[in-house]
This record gives structure tokens, C-alpha cells and sequence, in this order.
């Protein structure tokens, strides 16, 4: 089983929301798009009660949730065996779910089977509200069986769901915040359920611990040093109570649970010492509980039941191999997974038509698929080359607030390579109005799409900005994005007749000597000016080794440092909109220029 | 039946619901594993579960008060499938009891059901009053999709004089009157309520008696009224026995007891139903009212809006109400339905309307209700010699 879609309502940050799944989608957004909010609507839809958090008054949105104010998330859950209601009537019958039609090309679910390609699928509900005089939230979990505007707590009490399903669907949700001292302990419930599962209960063991502690061959009361005291105690007692009892220390309480509440994992080294999970890095306690999820997953997958697994962050203390091992064992592992993930290249281990973009506007939550369809074969080199080889800078790109779309290669190389350094030396932020680097996703634009390619990221941010030149190309670039259907939050562009190596020679005019002088390896032939520099960038493009040298001198030289610092806090503001630079500024047709 | 699964057991009214539920669950086998509902309430369920299915056929905006409509939608829901597979996969059986009481619309859903149900139906055709379902619908279709089985054999009672008498009634013939069974001729009320008084001092005792009439009028009302206030000559009375009301008209003659604004606030309406004195009702919807305000904020409310819930009130109570009648009671014949006494008085009338045949089926559902011993007292004297009398 698998869910195939999730509409939220005034949860948390977003005040509605759509998101359609495949099987294994992993997402991908800016900080506050609502990845964390998509997943705990997930759990509380799905979760068994022990995983869905209490709910508070900031659960709502907005915070301040009124008498007839409702959180609602509704999953539609599809891919039954055999496709037919009488094979699953333990989802199908009454006090169960109805039967409904899942048409995955739109999300839609429909009361009858009007189209063969329309799948089986049943809705679970969840509503909350807040009660103004009880100062509690009250929720419940139903099945959702139509779209018409009935209150659940008010009107008529619809059919809940039953425990028995939803721990037939299996659904674990990793947060990204892992507690996990304790995870190989019978005081941890997903130890235990894994014993259950995969394993039996070593009881033997257990209860020899049990006997040992309770009567231990060296008693902690009988050694010399603290046998004093206790005789002590003792005969404080015999004054104090007829028949008194003894004193002794045994370690834990003695009896099984104690003994089994006790258990602590250790780790032993190929150096032969064995230390206590909690001791370790968080790299290897975070592994555990995720190592217990895949053991019980793996249980869940043999005995051919479901396995819904919801893993925030993937990233978290794992070296890159280990998390790419992760996320692939998870996948293989599940009947459907769920990944959030700040890491473009844990984004980018996935087929690019699971990943998910999200995006969240004036609290609308909504998800594209990075990639639609799969590429055709006959899909040009460009877009193979933008999808395939350039992807975690694409993905990386997506992560930030804005996104701008240069021109050409040349224009992602230069302005990456002189942000590096920049970003390196001390101060860096306090010289730059807006901080471009942690504002501008850049997209490495291939052979002057610039137009195509922003069709492609259009749907998929909510800020996409363009870079052109300013010859004829460019400005017929220019004229064309301002005509599309959805046009660009911004067009950039160089000053008349200049690109991206005229702006290098501006900046180098900062200080010409200083910088000139330390850039005498940048061509064969030592560079006399400004001026020859431009000249070589401009005839050899992409030449990265060149890009790398000039932007170590404009790091090191004060004078170039401030104007390229101020350059590229004046292209954030132009991609932000923001009016406070000079170095940009906002012609009549509304197309920023730049003013050297 | 598997893990889950359950017969479920449809009739007409709650009396009877709860006389299947019990007769069920004297079955060992079936301990804990039956439903019993009325039709009526069972259609609501597939229309409110099946709501958008529903509308797709065309049935929108129903309310569950609607018995007609929502039979009427439930009936199509059976035609459907993936509907009568839902409903088979709790309930692989089903039993359907008073069936002769079906109207169309309500037979269509057991007919759809029965598509894909194991469907058990009990019907006596004489039993049903409804002049509209003449010929009868369910008999009908019972015909025609198979051999009926005819029971013969009487549980209710096993006094020789009334399964007679009901047998002659049925036949068309004169009911034989003698210890146990009797049809006396009282053209005054007094002398009515004079029966009625030594009746009940020498056989009421500790027993459940009903007073039945096919319709509560004049003759009725002064010989109930003279049993109230009057002891006989041997000093049998008086004795005051309550008139059983419909839950409609109980809650029509509540409501006129108190005056509500076309509009008000929650606390005011509150302190109205405090005032009428109405313990159940006044809770039920003060409860219904603070819902209101800590689900929506609502706090004003239409006399419409108390009315419906005054309503539901009432017909929950008749509901849930457990024993048929404690003691002695008065009702209709209609109201006496399905239901069963060990002593039953009828109060014949001059006036009863209908054909003969109609006449003799209210005395028989009259008469049938007595398990112990049954008296008839006519008004019309004349009455004694024609049908359903003779």
C-alpha cells in the first residue's frame, strides 16, 4: 500500500496544501517551506498514537485557533493488493473506509470507476480542534469519506479508524532531532516491537541476570569499607522495629523489567575496549535506532507486510557514502518512503521525477517534481547534461530564497568562484547589503538556455531570476522572458554591449596595479591591464584555473574585494527586488541594469 | 461467518428491534455476533457512509429524517456492487423481520442486498395495516424470488381460546367468545370502564396490560376517564392508566407548552427548557448548545433550530426506552405493533374506518398482542354481528 496524496489544512505553517506521492519521493525546499509540517501531517494521519505529538494552540495556523477552527489532514491511501475491495475487507466494509477511485494523473478521488485506470483507494482523516474551556486540543482519526463540509465534533461522529490498521500500515517517522542514548534497551518501545518482530525475548538470559543480581557472590553491603556503616544502619533498625529487617545494596531492583530497563548497548573496538553507546560519536548513536528501523523493515518486507518509513534528514552524522548506503537501503527496504533533506546530494541520489521541490506562498503548501517525466531519449544534450551532471548545483540552487539563472557557464563559474574566496575572508557579511551567497542559488545554465531553462525552474521556485548580457542577445533574451506567460521575479543584465568579463575589468579598476601585478600566471603571456585580462577572459572562456587565480587576487586586494562585494550584494538586492543598490538599477520595462 | 462478522437483523420499530435483539441473543452460537436496527436507521447508514456515491446517483441534500428519500437512495447504493460487497463483508447475513410493513422503496434495499446476502425475511401479509401496500410489495417479491416457508405453529401464546379466536378473525370468520377470550358488548363508557376497572382488579395484577384502540377518540377517552375516577359496584377502581403517545405528538404537545423567540441566545433558550420542567429534553439539548458554541462559536439559534432537537429528543427517548410497557398502559393499535402483553383490553369503537377486511386485521394485530387472555369491548352493539365480528 502506498499513500498517494496528502491535503493539509491550517496545520502548523501551511494554511492548505496538496502534495501528490510516488513511492519513494524525497524533499527538497528552503528552510520554512514546510517539509517538517508535510511530515508530522504524515504522522498524524498514519502515525500510532505513540508517535503523533500532543497538539498545542501553535499547531494551529497562526497560533490563535478559534472555536470553529480546524487542523485537517486527509491521506488517500491506494495500491491494495489485487486492486479490489473484497481481497482487503478489513479496509473495506462497514465501519471500515468506503470504496473510492483514485485517478493518480490529477490526485482527484472519484465515488465510482468511470476510467479502468482509476485505482482503489480509501481516505483516512484527521481533524483537531482546540476547546476554548478546556485549554486542550482534541483530535480524531476517521475515515474520510466525502468532501462535504460535515464537523466531526459538532455534527455527526464519523467512523474511526481502528489501531489494527494503521499498525497495518506500518509507518515510521525517523525526526531529524534523533534522542537515541538508550535505543538497545527494553526502556526504548521500537526495541522492544523489534525483539517482537525479528527476534525472541532472551528470557533465559534475563532471568539468570535477575537471580545473579539478587544474590550477588561479592554484595556491594558485605565489602570492609562500607560494612561499618550498614551494621550501623542495622542496629539503628532492631532498636527502632520489632523483627527489623536488614540492610542490603543490590544493583537495580531485581526484578525482570528493572534488569531489562538497565540493558545498555555497548560498542567494542577493534582495540578491544567496549564502550557505551552514549560515550560515542553522534555519527554511531544516531545509526541506531535507524539499524533497528531497517531490521524491523527487513522483518516487515519478509513477511510480505507494508513499511511506511518517513526519515528527516538523512544527512544528519553520516559521511556522505554512508548516507547514500542509507537512503538506498531504506528505499529497498520500504513499501514507500519519505525523505526530507537539506543535502543536494542526498536530493541528488534520487531519480530526479521523485524528487519533490516545495514551495510554500502566503502559507499555500505546494510540490513539483523536479523532473516531470522521465528524459526521453531524444531529450537534448543540454537538458541531459542540466539534469544528470549538474544536479546537485541545480538542487543546491533550489535550496535558496532566490534562484538566478545566468546567461552562460562562464557567468555561474565567475560569479561562484570570486564568492568563495570572498566568503572567506573575515567581515565578508558586513561589506554586502544582502548576503548573496546565502540568498542566490546560482544555476549552472548550459550553451545559453537561459530561456529554456527558466521554464524548467519556474514552477519549481517561487523566486526565478535571469541574468543576460547586454549585446543584442541578450537583450532580445530580455525582451522574450518579459513575454512569457509567467515571467521571471527578475530580468538582470549587464550594462549596454558589456557581460560578465566587463564587470571583472570594473572591479579590477578598483585598484589595476595591485591586482594586475598578481595576476601574471593568469595567461601565456603576463597581462599588461584591466583591460588585456577582459580580453583573455573573454577568449577563453570557462577556463577555471584563470577564474580561480583572479579570484584569489580580488580577495586579497581591498580595494577589488569591496567592489565585487558590493557587485554581488547588489545582484541579491536586484534578484530580492530590493531598490537599496545603486549598482543596480530598475529601467522602465522594469529589467535591472548594471551600472559600473 | 468469519472473525468480524455479524447477521445482521433489520424490522420495523425500536419495540421490535429489541424483541429480535433479544430472541437473537438466545442463540449461543450467535452470542455477540448480531446487529439489530431498523430499516430506517440501517438506510441512513449506507447513505451517510456512501454519501458521495450517492449524490453520483443522483441523491443529494438528504436529511436522515427523510425516510422515504433516504430508503429510496439506499435501495440504488444496494444496486451497486462494491456497496452490497461492503455491507457482505461485516454482515455475510441478514434478517429481516415484519417485512409485510415495506414500502417500495425500503424493499429495494433489501432486494439489492440480497444480491450478494444470505437474506432471511419474515412477513405475514395479514399483519400489515397500510391500506397503500395492498397488494403487498415484499410478499410480492418473496413469491417471486422463492418458495416461502409457512409457519405454522404459534409462539406468542399457547391459550387454546385466543389462538382460536385470532384464527377465525383471519378466516373471516366470528371469533368465539369464552373465559380467556371474550368480546362484550358496552354501549355507554361507564360501562366500559366498569370492565376495564374489575378487569384490571382481578387479572392485572403484577401483569403487563395494554389498553388498545384502533383510534383514540371519544369512546376511549370517557371510559379511561371513568376508570380514573370511578369504582364499580364491587369496589374495583378507580384506576388512572397513562395514554401512550406518539414520540411526535409528545414532543408537539412539549413544545406548545413553551414559548420560544424566533431568535435567541443559548442561555435564555436554556433556562426556557429548565422552566418546562423536562429534565431529559432540557439536558439533551443544553448539551446540544454548548457543542454549538465550543465547536463553532454559535450562540444565537433559530426556534427552528430547538424545535428539531426537541423532536430528536423525544424520538431518542422512545428510542432507548427498554421494557415495552411496565405495568398498564393505553396506546393505538398501530402504536401496540409488533409488541406483546399478557393481558390486552380493545376498545371497539362505533366508528372504525375502512373495509371489512381492514376492520379484521386491526382486531387480529389487536388481539394478537395478548399472551394470557383478551377482552373486546364494543361500543356499537349492532357491531357484534358484522364483520369483523362475525
Amino acid at each position: 500500500m502506498r499513500i498517494a496524496n496528502l491535503r493539509i489544512e491550517n496545520f502548523r505553517g501551511v494554511k492548505r496544501g496538496f502534495v501528490q506521492f510516488g513511492r519513494h519521493p524525497v524533499f527538497v525546499g528552503d528552510n520554512n517551506t514546510g517539509k517538517t509540517t508535510l511530515i508530522e501531517a504524515l504522522a498524524l494521519v498514519l502515525g500510532r498514537d505513540r508517535l503523533v505529538r500532543e497538539l498545542t494552540e501553535h499547531d494551529f495556523f497562526g497560533s490563535n485557533p478559534q472555536a470553529a477552527d480546524r487542523i485537517k489532514v486527509v491521506a488517500t491511501v491506494t495500491d491494495f493488493p489485487g486492486d479490489d475491495p473484497e481481497q482487503n475487507s478489513q479496509w473495506f466494509r462497514d465501519q471500515r473506509a468506503v470504496v473510492k477511485w483514485l485517478d493518480e494523473a490529477t490526485g482527484h478521488v472519484h465515488p465510482a470507476r468511470k476510467n479502468p485506470a482509476w485505482k482503489l483507494c480509501c481516505q483516512l482523516g484527521v481533524q483537531a480542534r482546540f476547546d476554548q474551556d478546556s485549554l486542550a486540543v482534541e483530535t480524531i482519526r476517521y475515515f474520510h469519506d466525502h468532501d462535504e463540509p460535515i464537523d466531526p465534533f459538532a455534527d455527526e461522529a464519523p467512523a474511526p479508524v481502528p489501531g489494527k490498521l494503521i499498525q497495518e500500515l506500518s509507518f515510521y517517522l525517523v525526526r531529524a532531532s534523533r534522542t537515541w542514548d538508550k535505543v538497545f534497551s527494553w526502556g526504548n518501545e521500537l526495541f522492544k516491537r523489534t525483539v517482537l518482530a525479528a527476534a525472541t525475548q532472551p528470557s533465559g538470559a534475563l532471568l539468570a541476570e535477575r537471580d545473579r543480581l539478587r544474590t550477588p557472590t561479592q554484595p556491594i553491603d558485605a565489602d570492609p569499607g562500607i560494612k561499618p556503616l550498614i551494621e550501623h544502619l542495622n542496629s539503628e533498625l532492631a532498636v527502632s522495629f520489632p523483627n527489623a529487617p536488614k540492610v542490603q545494596l543490590r544493583l537495580t531492583s531485581t526484578d525482570s523489567r528493572s534488569v531489562m530497563e538497565a540493558v545498555s548497548a555497548h560498542f567494542a573496538g577493534t582495540d578491544g575496549f567496549s564502550i557505551p553507546a552514549g560515550r560515542q560519536g553522534s555519527g554511531l548513536v544516531s545509526m541506531q535506532g535507524l539499524l533497528l528501523l531497517l531490521e524491523l523493515g527487513r522483518v516487515r518486507a519478509a513477511s510480505g507486510g507494508e513499511f511506511l518509513m518517513a526519515l528527516e534528514e538523512p544527512e544528519v552524522h553520516l559521511t556522505p557514502s554512508a548516507q547514500q548506503r542509507l537512503v538506498q537501503r531504506v528505499q529497498a527496504l520500504s513499501t514507500q518512503t519519505f525523505v526530507t533533506t537539506h543535502s543536494p546530494l542526498v536530493a541528488s541520489m534520487a531519480d530526479p521525477t521523485s524528487v519533490l521541490i516545495l514551495k510554500k506562498h502566503d502559507g499555500i503548501l505546494s510540490a513539483e517534481p523536479f523532473l516531470a517525466t522521465p528524459l526521453p531519449a531524444a531529450a537534448p544534450n543540454w537538458k541531459r547534461k542540466f539534469f544528470q551532471h549538474s544536479r546537485v548545483d541545480v538542487l543546491s540552487a533550489l535550496m535558496q530564497p532566490s534562484l538566478l539563472i545566468p546567461e552562460g557557464r562562464a557567468d555561474f563559474q565567475l560569479l561562484r568562484c570570486i564568492l568563495r574566496p570572498l566568503m572567506m575572508t573575515e567581515g565578508w557579511i558586513d561589506i554586502m547589503l544582502r548576503p548573496f551567497g546565502i540568498e542566490v542559488g546560482l544555476i549552472p545554465t548550459e550553451d545559453a538556455k537561459v530561456i529554456e531553462t527558466h521554464r524548467l525552474m519556474q514552477p519549481l521556485h517561487g523566486r526565478v531570476c535571469c541574468l543576460v548580457d547586454g549585446d543584442a542577445a541578450g537583450l532580445d533574451y530580455a525582451d522574450q522572458l518579459r513575454q512569457e506567460a509567467a515571467p521571471p521575479s527578475a530580468i538582470i543584465r549587464w550594462n549596454d554591449g558589456a557581460m560578465i568579463e566587463d564587470a571583472i575589468g570594473w572591479i579590477l579598476n578598483a585598484d589595476e596595479p595591485t591586482v594586475v601585478g598578481k595576476l601574471v600566471e593568469i595567461s601565456p603571456l603576463p597581462p599588461a591591464s584591466s583591460a588585456a585580462v577582459v580580453e583573455y577572459l573573454k577568449t577563453k572562456k570557462m577556463d577555471i584555473i584563470a577564474y580561480e587565480s583572479l579570484a584569489e587576487a580580488i580577495a586579497t586586494t581591498p580595494g577589488c574585494r569591496a567592489r565585487a562585494a558590493d557587485l554581488l550584494s547588489g545582484l541579491a538586492c536586484a534578484c530580492a527586488g530590493d531598490e537599496a543598490t545603486q549598482r543596480f538599477v530598475r529601467e522602465a520595462n522594469g529589467v535591472w541594469v548594471f551600472q559600473p | 461467518m468469519n472473525v468480524g462478522q455479524k447477521v445482521l437483523a433489520l424490522t420495523f420499530m425500536h419495540g421490535s428491534r429489541r424483541r429480535l435483539e433479544e430472541r437473537l441473543g438466545m442463540l449461543q452460537n450467535l452470542k455477540g455476533k448480531t446487529e439489530c436496527t431498523t430499516i430506517d436507521s440501517f438506510a441512513w447508514r449506507l447513505v451517510r457512509r456512501w454519501r458521495s456515491l450517492a449524490a453520483a446517483l443522483g441523491f443529494v441534500n438528504i436529511e436522515p429524517t427523510e425516510y422515504e428519500r433516504v430508503c429510496e437512495a439506499a435501495g440504488a447504493l444496494a444496486q451497486v456492487k462494491e456497496v452490497r460487497n461492503w455491507v457482505a463483508a461485516t454482515f455475510p447475513i441478514l434478517i429481516v423481520d415484519e417485512a409485510q410493513d415495506m414500502t417500495v422503496n425500503r424493499l429495494g434495499m433489501v432486494a439489492g442486498l440480497a444480491n450478494r446476502l444470505e437474506v432471511f425475511v419474515a412477513a405475514d401479509e395479514f399483519q400489515c395495516l397500510s391500506e397503500e401496500l395492498r397488494p403487498n410489495p415484499a410478499c410480492a417479491w418473496l413469491n417471486q424470488v422463492c418458495a416461502p416457508e409457512e409457519l405454522t405453529h404459534p409462539r406468542r401464546t399457547n391459550v387454546n381460546e385466543l389462538l382460536n379466536a385470532a384464527r377465525a378473525i383471519r378466516a373471516g370468520e366470528a371469533p368465539k367468545s369464552g373465559k380467556l377470550f371474550m368480546v362484550a358488548p358496552t354501549p355507554k363508557a361507564p360501562l366500559a370502564g366498569a370492565w376495564i376497572n374489575s378487569n384490571l382488579s382481578w387479572y392485572g395484577g403484577g401483569k403487563r396490560v395494554a389498553i388498545i384502540t384502533p383510534t383514540y377518540g371519544t369512546f376511549a377517552r370517557s371510559a379511561l376517564a371513568w376508570a380514573a375516577a370511578n369504582k364499580t359496584k364491587k369496589g374495583a377502581g378507580p384506576y388512572n392508566v397513562d395514554w401512550e403517545n406518539s414520540e411526535a405528538k409528545a414532543a408537539a404537545e412539549y413544545l406548545a407548552k413553551i414559548q420560544l423567540a424566533d431568535r435567541s441566545d443559548s442561555i435564555s433558550i436554556a433556562a426556557v427548557l429548565a422552566a418546562a420542567g423536562d429534565a431529559r429534553t432540557a439536558r439533551d439539548v443544553t448539551e446540544w448548545l454548548d457543542i454549538q458554541r465550543r465547536t463553532k462559536a454559535k450562540v444565537q439559534f433559530t426556534r427552528d433550530d430547538v424545535v428539531k432537537l426537541v423532536e430528536q429528543s423525544f424520538s431518542q427517548r422512545h428510542q432507548s426506552r427498554r421494557n415495552d410497557v411496565r405495568g398498564w398502559k393505553g396506546m393505538t393499535i398501530h402504536g401496540a405493533k409488533n409488541r406483546e402483553f399478557d393481558n390486552v383490553i380493545v376498545l371497539w369503537p362505533a366508528a372504525v374506518g375502512g373495509s371489512d377486511d381492514q376492520k379484521r386485521r386491526l382486531l387480529y394485530n389487536a388481539v394478537t398482542r395478548a399472551k394470557e387472555r383478551c377482552i373486546v369491548l364494543v361500543q356499537a352493539v349492532a357491531h357484534t354481528s358484522l364483520p369483523p365480528f362475525a
